[in-house]
């Protein structure tokens, strides 16, 4: 729920846990969305072609950012949208505001943007007196509910239709309860279509940004984005800085590969490419367009040449609906914007180490989000990667990630210091397994989490070398 | 505002241009999307997508094309319908369809706009292009395409050549219809790519149709 905290995690997956409804509802939906994954990928070698190039792709516009950032500055301005940097969430709503201030707006309709909830724009509009209206069926149910989203795709995935019947009960009025998904959505339909004609202001994100020609692409199904960017006078679109692609064929296999992750699409229905604000003889579309850079955290990842990788998210959540952590707990557990694998090796730049020390440990390691990962980000190898920044200092010249060595803990670090000794020293190794055999019955039934789900660890009492060396007749 | 603009972003850049860097590759791993020389094979590629994702398709060649769209029109019941400013069968379809009003998207949207959501229920559209592999529509949108058009009506009709159906999203940016958009200097205000009425699946997984946008897609496929 909204206010939720990762530093909470483990009180709020153990909630998590405990609600059936909305474990049946996760089930349900991961289920459904493996599936569909599954049959958009007919064919291996296919599926791996277009992800090799999707890598490549990003990986290559990443190692050029900087220079494809300033191309992409200069062509947006050309074409005539205005351009914004902002480094953190606070200068990003300023911008925000003051866009607001200029144009007199009361309401700003707002396309599906998760960059927008890492700011807390709504939030952040509400003081200043000005409501942020979510137009995404899923973000609109959410924020009627004063709740945030628990997936990046789906925002409203942990609700079932009689729970959404729910929400419209208990916030529209002349809502008559039911559970036939079309009736809920013309509900959806028709509270929208007014509002965008009344809003002086839309709000996206964006999907790809591309250098060459500045442009700002957008995936979606419902037509919301495009009423969005189309119909209120001025377009804001807030984007992160790594979003940025080099040139138009880059786009396609991207673009296939994330629909086909995400939801199992082949397309979506709608791709919105938008250069530049309504042309002298166009009737319709903005008169401003203008693009917000936020980095937010995305610097710090991209200083080191491991944690870069977290930057190749195309952001389909396919990581999330194969995780068997996100599809127990659900998406509010995490208490980040970002849930499920990508959350957790994203939100320590977002949000530092010290908040997010729990969630990086909220993994079994198992590798399935890696493997279908369509930019083939190594999540596994990035979570131990941060486990280890969050429990020792930097290295030499590496600066210090946000909230680096906050989950030190003194006494696990004088245990495994012990251990590595004893380890390397077999003397000193075998005669202390020789003494625990001694003292088998002395060591205790509990031992912390380790018992939880096990029995107490129980030495042999003759060790596996001493057989051996029977075996083989004495000889050593 | 703009000072602390220009402020992040010179901290920004300060820190992309102080992490270390590798010479970038510009190896493109080899990935065909599905394509065929065959223009019958790209048809009925086109069609079988299309209607997956619940476009209505009518397959009609260009001597009955007016006739069939007046006939489709009528048997909607349609009272309103809207065309961009220069649609080459506006005049044809005013003309055999008398109890239609018809009328042409030749105001800016600030004076269209209440009546385009309210009153119309149908428009009808022009399609240059189309990509088989994934049965999409490609609109450059301008004066005489209002972004709207295709978006705010409740109702999208579609007219589309079968010869201008190419094989996919890469070869599109090859065509003609791609190229005069300029995008080197003057890129398109906006360019759209459409796959069917708009549609989501947002309430428990059930897919509805008709989401923000239109709620049918009536594509008339012509062949010449």
């Amino acid at each position: 729920m909204s206010h939720n905290r990762p530093e909470q995690f483990h009180p709020q997956a153990k909630e998590a846990l405990a609600d059936h409804e909305l474990r049946q509802n996760f089930r349900g939906a991961m289920d459904y969305l493996r599936g569909k994954r599954r049959e958009a990928f007919p064919n291996p070698s296919e599926e791996k072609a277009v992800r090799d190039r999707a890598e490549a792709i990003r990986q290559r516009c990443l190692s050029k950012l900087p220079e494809l950032l300033e191309t992409l500055e200069e062509n947006l301005l050309r074409n005539g949208i205005q351009v914004h940097w902002a480094q953190n969430a606070m200068e990003a709503n300023a911008i925000f505001s003051e866009l607001a201030q200029t144009h007199q707006a009361k309401l700003m309709v707002k396309g599906k943007s998760m960059v927008s909830e890492e700011i807390g724009l709504n939030h952040h509009m509400a003081k200043q007196g000005v409501r942020c209206l979510e137009s995404d069926m899923g973000e609109y149910i959410v924020q009627l509910d004063g709740d945030t989203p628990s997936h990046i795709i789906m925002p409203a995935i942990h609700k079932n239709k009689q729970q959404v019947s729910d929400t419209f009960e208990h916030n529209l009025t002349d809502f008559t309860p039911t559970t036939d998904v079309d009736t809920l959505i013309q509900t959806g339909r028709n509270a929208l279509r007014q509002a965008y004609q009344e809003a002086e202001i839309g709000v996206s994100g964006v999907n790809f940004a591309v250098a060459e020609t500045g442009t700002l692409c957008l995936v979606e199904n419902e037509g919301n984005g495009r009423m969005c960017t189309t119909i209120p006078k001025v377009h804001i679109a807030i984007t992160g800085i790594e979003k940025v692609v080099e040139c138009l064929s880059d786009v396609p296999p991207l673009y296939s590969a994330l629909t086909r992750s995400a939801t199992g699409q082949n397309i979506t229905t709608y791709f919105n490419m938008i250069s530049s604000p309504r042309k002298e003889g166009e009737l319709d579309g903005p008169q401003e367009v203008h693009l917000i850079l936020l980095d937010n955290g995305r610097t710090q990842a991209y200083h080191d040449e491991e944690l870069r990788k977290t930057l190749q998210c195309i952001r389909c959540g396919a990581c999330m609906n194969h995780c068997p952590v996100y599809t127990r707990i659900g998406g509010h557990a995490y208490g980040t914007v970002y849930p499920g694998p990508i959350g957790k090796i994203i939100s320590p730049h977002l949000m530092g180490l010290e908040s997010t020390k729990a969630l990086i440990t909220a993994s079994s390691l198992c590798g399935a989000c890696e493997e279908v990962c369509p930019v083939r980000i190594p999540i596994p190898s990035l979570l131990q990667r941060l486990r280890q920044e969050s429990k020792n200092s930097a290295v030499e010249q590496h600066p210090p990630l946000e909230g680096q060595n906050a989950a030190q803990n003194g006494l696990e670090k004088v245990a495994m210091k012990g251990f590595t000794y004893a380890a390397t020293h077999p003397g000193l190794y075998h005669g202390a397994l020789d003494a625990a055999r001694k003292m088998n019955g002395m060591i205790p039934n509990h031992l912390g989490s380790w018992t939880q789900c096990r029995v107490k660890p129980k030495l042999a009492a003759v060790s596996l070398k001493a057989r051996l060396a029977q075996r083989q007749g004495g000889k050593k | 505002m703009k000072s602390q603009s220009q402020n992040a972003r010179a901290a920004i850049f300060a820190k992309l241009n102080a992490a270390p860097r590798n010479e970038p590759s510009h190896e493109l791993p080899q990935w065909q999307a599905w394509r065929s020389e065959d223009l019958d094979a790209r048809v009925s590629r086109l069609v079988g997508c299309m209607e997956a994702s619940h476009t209505e398709i009518v397959r009609v060649d260009r001597a009955s094309l007016v006739t069939e769209l007046v006939a489709r029109l009528q048997a909607n019941q349609f009272k309103r319908v809207l065309f961009g400013k220069a649609n080459p069968l506006y005049e044809a379809i005013t003309h055999a369809a008398t109890t239609l009003e018809t009328s042409r998207y030749d105001q800016t949207i600030e004076h269209l706009k209440h009546d385009m959501f309210d009153n119309v229920d149908a428009s009808v559209t022009m399609i240059n292009a189309a990509i088989a592999d994934t049965g999409t529509l490609a609109v450059m949108t301008g004066e005489n395409e209002p972004r709207t058009l295709s978006l705010v009506p409740p109702v999208h009709i579609a007219i589309l050549n079968e010869s201008d159906i190419v094989s996919n999203f890469t070869e599109l940016m090859q065509t003609p219809f791609w190229q005069q958009g300029n995008w080197a200097n003057t890129p398109p205000t906006n360019l759209l790519l459409i796959s069917g009425p708009s549609k989501t699946a947002d309430i428990q997984q059930t897919l509805a149709y008709g989401a923000h946008g239109p709620k049918r897609l009536i594509l008339f496929l012509v062949k010449e």
